[in-house]
């Protein structure tokens, strides 16, 4: 008995005896981040979970930016569309849940690319893997903050991982600093990429193409132009409209950038863009609606067309749906915008009568269908301008560019006013959007961190 | 700790001293002076030596049969030649057993009746005889009889018959007999034998109570514990015995927010604490903690519980440390007793339950004119030009056009489908328990065997609960050893509905109400329709919403949670010295539940792209293993030195909780597979394969200490300590100390009241200790990294990616609460009478909280320990026990009030906003207002004219017959977000709760109610079935609607208008409804069989009994049930009802039988 006994409270003791083992815990089914960012393989993952991220900004592209502008008109809203209603007759405020969430969304983005890119540097593989990896980063990085800069104008730039209590002192910096982040993350994937990439990554051509656009957002028409030339001859337009959207031809020559999806593999299509399920309840404004002149292909682009499950989907974005989802890709840079946006660029520097201006955007012409414009139709630089606008008009409906474009061209009240029902004037504090309440109110500190003018 | 002690009732019979002649008789010798010779080897059977002693003494040996059987027992005797006195006693050391000697009858009893082993009376002349009984006629032997204001008595004989010398002058007997309140009687009359019948005493003061890690004397208690009488909770026709606590304790709020079978209750105690952990409290059944509260109500069975102990005040609770403070449930299992005879307990009840409310639905007729106004509405403000006469083909856009099939309702045509589709989700279901224990005990062998079943069907179609258990509480003890095991399982079989999702998710219940009464069930085919799901959607888009019949849904969708649970405790208590004991125990408990989900390829998926084509089944398989241990090993030390009581507690404790989880689906292509089932689904080759594991640990290692030392039961302390380390708390705040304190002082003991007869107790106490929360996840010190896919290439093939998943926290801790707590209770007239008091005021600190951090750490919060909440509260409870004649009278009411109030929040005391149900549905959590409460616009009625349209201000849209809102802060415009305000929450103000019973003869009849008050119901269901689309049925209170200048309905009722204007769809204080309610919980008729019937049929006890439970809620909610679902995002968005299973009713006939 007295054996049993000491037995039994030498075993007790020795189960109950504490040790650090038993009480650190790692998590075995998740990955630790403490330990992560180590390996090449480590780093080529979360470049891809920052490309995925880009995925779920398809949404913000089309409420920020398309449904802000005179391609949609929303004549009334039910319950799940009033963010979007507001945004649609700029009537928003800070508490604009579309607006809070694209905020959000960015931001996670950018933390995706940040930590990639601040551990990198200590990594020990090889130098040119890890700047092909840094570009392709730098890249996503760059797309978020001209996102977040043509969105909110200020906007607190992060370049690296912040705790909570480094984030409350992150105010919004100038516009300026911006860019210069944007323009500095592009230089780096430009010099560092190649163009051989697989079909999906950012090449070296796409961070051209993008630099191009940043630099004729802020009227450096010179180095804009400068840049985009660089990708002459890298890419054609394909021979008809369609084929761009073809979801059996997603390679094809006028890609530069696109967000990729596919039905096939779980959790990797996206549902339909744009549909509708009768004719009269069409998203599309006026403008839109009588826009195309007879013969202009594009038309075709925005026409609806019924699918065989009951859904009406414009012809840009048809799908067959495989496990009930479409994959049309997103495309971000195509080159037909980079034509249009060489002969912005061009003429921004001085009007000219005939030469490389119009040939850009008459190729573009052609493709629709449509007859050359020559210095006949557009006898100054203004109406060559305004022009570029009404074909980009005609060939990026839906894509995501409209709103962004009308900011460029300094175009919202010309082109909305009359256009969307209900929407007599957009002032100008409007040409920006709220930061979101919820933001305002966690960092709690005017001095580095205000409401934009009007809201 | 023997088993004795906690579940026994510690006795001291004092026995006078009586005077005793040398008479000639054998008899009235005295046992000490009795030699005795042993015939036997050394081992004999009891049974066998009272024989002997019987008959070559010429004593007559006696017991009760329930209590024990002698031939069970066998002793080794150590010698041959005894005095009787002597044998007697080394008997007793030896068994559980001690002996009383009264005259020529020696009774023998268990020891828990009696600490002495042997007592000796013998008497001399007889002037009064009787009888004593107790209530149910059953002589009690070994009852004291005395003569009052004399040391003069004698005890009764194996009979119940006693004889006794009443000096000159004294009129009355105290009679008395442990476990039965005293009688005084007046003998001065008595001629003859006088019958005595002992009530049973209900609050017998000396009763223990099970505290953490020990037991305590329920007197000397001085921290705050809620005590659930285990018969009234029998009562209640529950399934699980957490539904039977409803309104029990006071300051412990359970709420059932579903019906569903099987399924869990919220149990609050004390208000809310925590922010976003865990509010559940802990549950710990004989002794081995258990994390998950769904669990252990399934695991312990109702009838198999002997007592329900509810620590509510952190210096009880604080033992617990980092676990307690939530409170603590303490569930102890019934155990046999040493030497107690086999009984044998057997119950079974037959229930019909039935919806306890329904919804008052429009019919077909109502709905289509009600869908026709919304449309002309949507029309008319569009094209202010046309008119609501007319026709469809006019009219420009889909939703401006009414559904052609709605025209000949709206016609009035008679004969019409008119569906009531709750008629068609409801029905009458049956339940149906049995149970079956065994327990008794042997020399050193205490058994408590048991088994249950039941079965209950659901009120919606299709859902029902199967569950069997098994118990088995084994104790043996030799000399100073205890060895113990408590085993039990359970397997427990749900096929359950969708019953509480929205319409668009499969939720049943919002679906049936939601859709059209136009659509029929079945088709003429007897296929189901379903019409709902698009059919006015396609062509002409009517902008009806797509909703699924719930019939099909209901019956074709396959949804089974198996549960299975085995908990093992095994215990060794060793008595080192006297007074000083060891007890160490490991317990293992492993809890495994499946869920199997399935829909079919006939079930079309929900939406006008899908209609009525085929689906793409889906199945979907998961498994989930918690396997957890726990060592526990404690020193106790007891020690009296004359008036002074000492119990001094060490302990350490280690356990580790692993949870696996399994998951697997498939989806296959639609159609070609009709008939497929689940399992050939899985394993049907395809890419679309999903599976994933999950698998997570935690573990705790405490230390603790506690010393518990009062003075002549007078003046009572208890101070305790632990230390807890946990795997969850971040590597900088390993370990965690809480510290407690209470004192009591029990008034009534004190001379000066010595005298005061009607006071039989009154203590004041008073406490003061720190309890933690660790319901926080396993891993969340940690920043995560997880899964993230992106697709590349041409063609596209997948690319694995990771994302991170929240902010490292290092310095992650538990929440701390510090409560102090007030008491008085006080008992009256021996316990007709008394009423207990408590104030406690607690403050939680380092409150986890997922803390609104700037997006620009990537996340939009971050889980962290920050501010601090304060609850304070009283909670009282009365009761008494009458008899008035032959009528046993008992009351009893409770009544709790708790305030909530934060007191700081993260950096800057910035309030915490979200929302939940919707975008729009906001709650606020700010300093110096409680805890979730609603932010909203205030609705004001409905603009009734444009004149009073033109004299307020209002959203630019609104037109007459659309909701007025308040301009809440004055300037003049309405705006979405400035003219939000603070609308309630849903915390009651307080709760209560009163029943009573009545017992006369074998009859027993009791009704409990129990009530909620002031607290507000956020009612999202209203968005759907109440806001006059007309693309949902509606509630007829829309009957009420708005429709003119001229008839403006209630002036409440917002107008039709499938685009709804003015912001009529935004939550605002319209969906804020009041949640007070008193329910009729329980009704119970029983009746106890007649004892002499029985005794042919050699059965101990019968009642056959009818209850009713749920039958009546009064309340002013237009939902369901008021209780609503509390948890789906913590406690900062709460009280939110977005559909639910509705609550049945149940009538039930039960029988009780002991053999």
């Amino acid at each position: 008995m007295k054996k049993l006994i000491i037995i039994i409270t030498l075993a007790s003791v020795l189960i109950t005896s504490c040790s650090e083992q038993f009480l650190e815990l790692e998590p075995k089914d998740v990955l630790n981040g403490d330990n992560y960012y180590k390996t090449e393989s480590q780093f080529n993952e979360a470049l891809i979970g920052a490309y995925a991220k880009l995925q779920g900004q398809v949404g913000f592209y089309f409420e920020l930016s398309e449904w802000r502008s005179d391609y949609l008109d929303l004549p009334a809203p039910t319950a799940g569309t009033q963010d979007r209603y507001n945004l649609n007759k700029f009537v928003d405020t800070p508490t604009n849940g579309i607006v809070e969430d694209a905020w959000a969304n960015f931001y996670n983005g950018i933390l995706r690319c940040n930590l990639l890119l601040e551990n990198i540097g200590a990594a020990t593989f090889a130098d040119d893997k890890k700047a092909e990896i840094e570009g392709e980063a730098r890249f996503i990085r760059a797309l978020t903050y001209f996102n977040i800069v043509r969105l909110w104008g200020e906007a607190p730039l992060v370049l690296g991982s912040l705790s909570p209590e480094e984030a409350l002192e992150a105010g919004r910096s100038p516009i300026a600093d911006l860019y210069v982040a944007i323009e500095r993350d592009l230089q780096f994937a430009m010099d560092n990429l190649t163009n051989s990439a697989d079909l999906g990554r950012v090449k070296s051509n796409a961070a051209k193409a993008l630099l191009g656009k940043v630099l004729l957002t802020q009227g450096k028409y010179a180095a804009a132009e400068t840049v985009l030339k660089e990708l002459l001859g890298f890419y054609s337009l394909t021979n008809t409209i369609g084929e761009v959207f073809d979801t059996e031809n997603k390679s094809n020559s006028e890609i530069i950038f696109s967000l990729r999806f596919e039905a096939s593999i779980i959790d990797q299509g996206h549902g339909y863009w744009f549909g509708i399920g009768d004719l009269t309840i069409s998203p599309y404004s006026n403008k839109l609606e009588n826009a195309f002149t007879p013969g202009d292909s594009r038309f075709a682009m925005v026409d609806y067309l019924l699918t065989s499950d009951n859904e009406y989907l414009p012809g840009k974005y048809f799908a067959v749906r495989e496990n009930n989802r479409a994959d049309n890709d997103f495309i971000i840079l195509r080159y037909a915008d980079v034509l249009l946006m060489l002969s912005e660029a061009i003429n921004a520097q001085g009007y000219q009568t005939s030469g490389e201006a119009y040939n850009y955007m008459n190729e573009v012409r052609t493709r629709a269908g449509l007859a050359d414009l020559t210095s006949a139709d557009l006898p100054n630089q203004e109406a060559f301008k305004a022009a570029v606008l009404e074909e980009r008009f005609k060939e990026f409906p839906l894509e995501g560019h409209r709103w962004f474009d009308l900011l460029r061209f300094d175009a919202v009240n010309d082109q909305i006013v009359g256009n969307i029902i209900g929407v007599s004037s957009v002032p100008d504090f409007r040409l920006l959007y709220p930061v979101p309440n919820t933001e305002y109110e966690k960092m709690n500190n005017d001095e580095i961190f205000s409401q934009n003018d009007g809201y | 700790m023997s088993k004795l002690c906690i579940y026994g009732i510690v006795i001291h019979i004092s026995i006078f001293t009586l005077a005793f002649s040398m008479d000639s008789n054998a008899q009235n010798k005295s046992v000490e002076k009795i030699d005795v010779e042993i015939p036997f080897e050394n081992k004999v059977s009891l049974d066998q030596l009272f024989t002997f002693l019987d008959q070559s003494l010429a004593f007559k040996f006696s017991h009760l049969e329930q209590e024990f059987d002698p031939s069970a027992y066998v002793v080794h005797l150590d010698n041959k030649q005894y005095v009787l006195g002597d044998l007697l006693r080394e008997v007793s050391t030896k068994t559980e057993l001690s002996f009383k000697r009264v005259n020529e009858n020696i009774f023998v009893r268990l020891k828990k009746f009696g600490a002495l082993a042997l007592t000796e009376s013998i008497d001399l002349e007889v002037t009064v005889s009787g009888i004593v009984m107790d209530e149910t006629g059953d002589p009690l032997p070994g009852a004291t009889i005395r003569v009052e204001g004399t040391s003069e008595g004698t005890v009764t004989g194996i009979d119940g018959y006693f004889r006794l010398t009443v000096p000159d002058g004294f009129k009355t007997i105290v009679v008395s007999f442990i476990g039965f309140e005293t009688q005084i009687v007046d003998i001065s009359s008595i001629d003859g034998v006088i019958t005595i019948e002992l009530a049973a005493d209900v609050e017998a003061l000396e009763e223990v109570v099970v505290i953490g890690y020990g037991t305590q004397a329920k007197a000397k208690l001085t921290g705050s514990i809620g005590e659930v009488d285990i018969e009234e909770l029998n009562k209640i026709q529950a399934t699980n015995f957490d539904q039977a606590l409803v309104g029990k304790v006071p300051g412990v709020i359970v709420t059932q927010t579903t019906g569903q079978p099987g399924s869990d209750l919220n149990i609050l105690i004390r208000g809310t604490g925590t922010l976003n952990s865990d509010n559940q409290p802990l549950y710990v059944v004989d002794g081995v903690p258990i994390s998950s509260s769904g669990q252990v109500s399934e695991f312990v069975n109702m009838e198999d519980i002997a007592s329900i102990q509810i620590l509510k005040d952190a210096a009880s609770a604080a033992i617990y440390g980092s676990r307690g403070s939530n409170g603590v449930v303490l569930i102890t299992t019934k155990t046999g007793g040493y030497g107690e005879k086999m009984k044998i307990n057997f119950s079974h009840s037959s229930s019909l339950q039935r919806v306890s409310k329904r919804m008052d639905m429009m019919n077909a007729y109502e709905y289509a004119q009600l869908s026709k106004d919304g449309h002309d509405a949507a029309y008319l403000q569009e094209v202010p030009t046309g008119s609501a006469d007319d026709p469809n083909s006019v009219r420009p856009i889909g939703y401006h056009k009414v559904p052609e099939e709605l025209i000949p309702y709206i016609n009035g045509e008679a004969g019409l489908t008119d569906t009531d589709w709750q008629d068609q989700i409801f029905r009458d279901a049956l339940m149906q328990r049995y149970s079956l224990s065994i327990s008794g005990g042997t020399m050193g062998l205490t058994y408590y065997v048991a088994a249950n079943h039941t079965s209950q069907d659901g009120i919606i179609i299709n859902s029902d609960y199967q569950r069997t258990g098994l118990r088995s509480n084994v104790e043996i003890s030799r000399n100073k050893l205890i060895v113990g095991v408590n085993l039990s399982t359970s397997l427990t079989s749900e096929n359950r509905v969708n019953a509480n999702g929205p319409y668009f998710d499969d939720g049943i219940v919002a679906s049936a109400l939601s859709m059209s009464p136009t659509w029929p069930v079945n088709n003429a085919d007897g296929s189901y329709n379903f019409e709902g799901n698009g059919a006015w959607r396609i062509g002409t888009d009517y902008q009806h919403n797509e909703i699924l019949n719930p019939v099909a849904v209901a019956n074709q969708i396959t949804n089974t949670l198996d549960n299975r649970n085995i908990l093992s405790n095994m215990y060794v208590a060793y008595e080192i010295i006297e007074g000083l004991s060891f007890r160490s125990s490991f317990a293992y408990n492993y809890n495994s539940y499946s869920f199997e989900y399935f829909r079919p390829t006939e079930l079309p998926f929900r939406g006008r792209n899908f209609y009525l084509n085929d689906s793409d089944p889906n199945a979907r398989f998961s498994d989930t293993d918690i396997s957890k241990w726990i060592a526990q090993n404690t020193l106790t030390y007891e020690q009296t030195f004359q008036q002074h009581h000492l119990t001094v507690l060490a302990g350490i404790t280690a356990e580790k909780s692993s949870t696996a989880t399994k998951r697997i689906e498939n989806q296959i292509a639609a159609g070609v597979n009709t008939g497929i089932n689940p399992y050939l689904l899985i394993n049907t080759p395809s890419q679309l394969l999903e599976s994933n594991n999950e698998f997570s640990q935690w573990s705790l290692y405490s230390l603790f200490t506690r010393v518990q030392y009062d003075y002549d039961d007078k003046y009572l302390l208890s101070v305790a300590m632990r230390g807890d380390a946990s795997s969850r708390f971040g590597a900088n705040n390993r370990w965690g100390y809480f510290p407690s304190a209470s004192v009591g002082w029990r008034v009534s003991q004190e001379q000066f009241l010595e005298n005061v007869s009607w006071l039989s107790e009154l203590k004041l106490k008073a406490s003061l200790g720190l309890t933690g929360n660790n319901g926080i996840g396993n891993y969340e010190q940690f920043s995560q990294i997880e899964p993230d896919l992106y697709v590349m290439g041409n063609p596209a093939t997948q690319r694995n990616g990771t994302k991170p998943q929240g902010v490292a926290n290092p310095d992650l801790r538990w929440e701390t609460t510090r409560m102090l707590n007030l008491g008085v209770n006080g008992d009256f007239f021996d316990g007709k009478l008394g009423f207990t008091a408590e104030y406690y005021d607690s403050e939680i600190s380092d409150i986890l909280l997922d803390v609104p951090v700037p997006q620009t750490t990537g996340f939009g919060s971050a889980r962290q320990n920050i501010g601090r909440v304060a609850n304070t509260g009283f909670e009282a409870s009365v009761y008494t026990n009458q008899k008035v004649g032959q009528v046993d009278i008992s009351l009893n009411a409770n009544y709790a009030t708790n305030q909530n109030e934060v007191l700081a929040l993260g950096p800057e005391n910035a309030d915490i906003i979200v929302t939940n149900g919707t975008g729009h549905a906001y709650f606020i959590t700010r300093v110096g207002e409680a805890v979730g409460s609603y932010f909203l616009l205030v609705e004001d009625g409905v603009f009734e004219s444009e004149e009073e349209l033109d004299s307020y201000p209002h959203a630019a849209s609104t037109r007459p017959g659309d909701f007025k809102f308040v301009d809440v802060d004055g300037d003049g415009v309405i705006e979405r977000d400035d003219d939000r305000a603070i609308v309630g929450n849903y915390v009651p103000d307080f709760t209560y709760a009163f029943g009573s019973s009545l017992g006369f003869k074998g009859f027993e009849l009791s009704a409990t109610f129990q009530g909620v008050y002031g607290n507000e119901i956020l009612n999202l269901s209203k968005r759907y079935i109440a806001n006059g689309e007309g693309n949902f049925n509606n509630t007829t209170e829309l009957l009420n609607r708005y429709r003119s200048e001229a008839d403006p309905g209630d002036g409440f009722t917002n107008r039709a208008n499938r685009k709804s204007q003015g912001d009529n769809g935004r939550t605002s204080t319209w969906h804020i409804e009041d949640g007070s309610y008193l329910r009729l919980q329980n009704v119970y008729l029983g009746y106890n069989l007649p004892r002499a019937l029985l005794q042919k049929i050699n059965v101990t006890s019968a009642k056959i009994y009818f209850s009713a439970t749920n039958l009546f809620t009064w309340t002013n909610y237009t939902g369901y049930n008021p209780e609503v679902s509390q948890d789906s995002q913590g406690s900062l968005a709460r009280g939110l009802d977005y559909g639910n299973y509705p609550l049945p009713k149940t009538y039930t006939v039960g029988i009780n039988l002991s053999f």
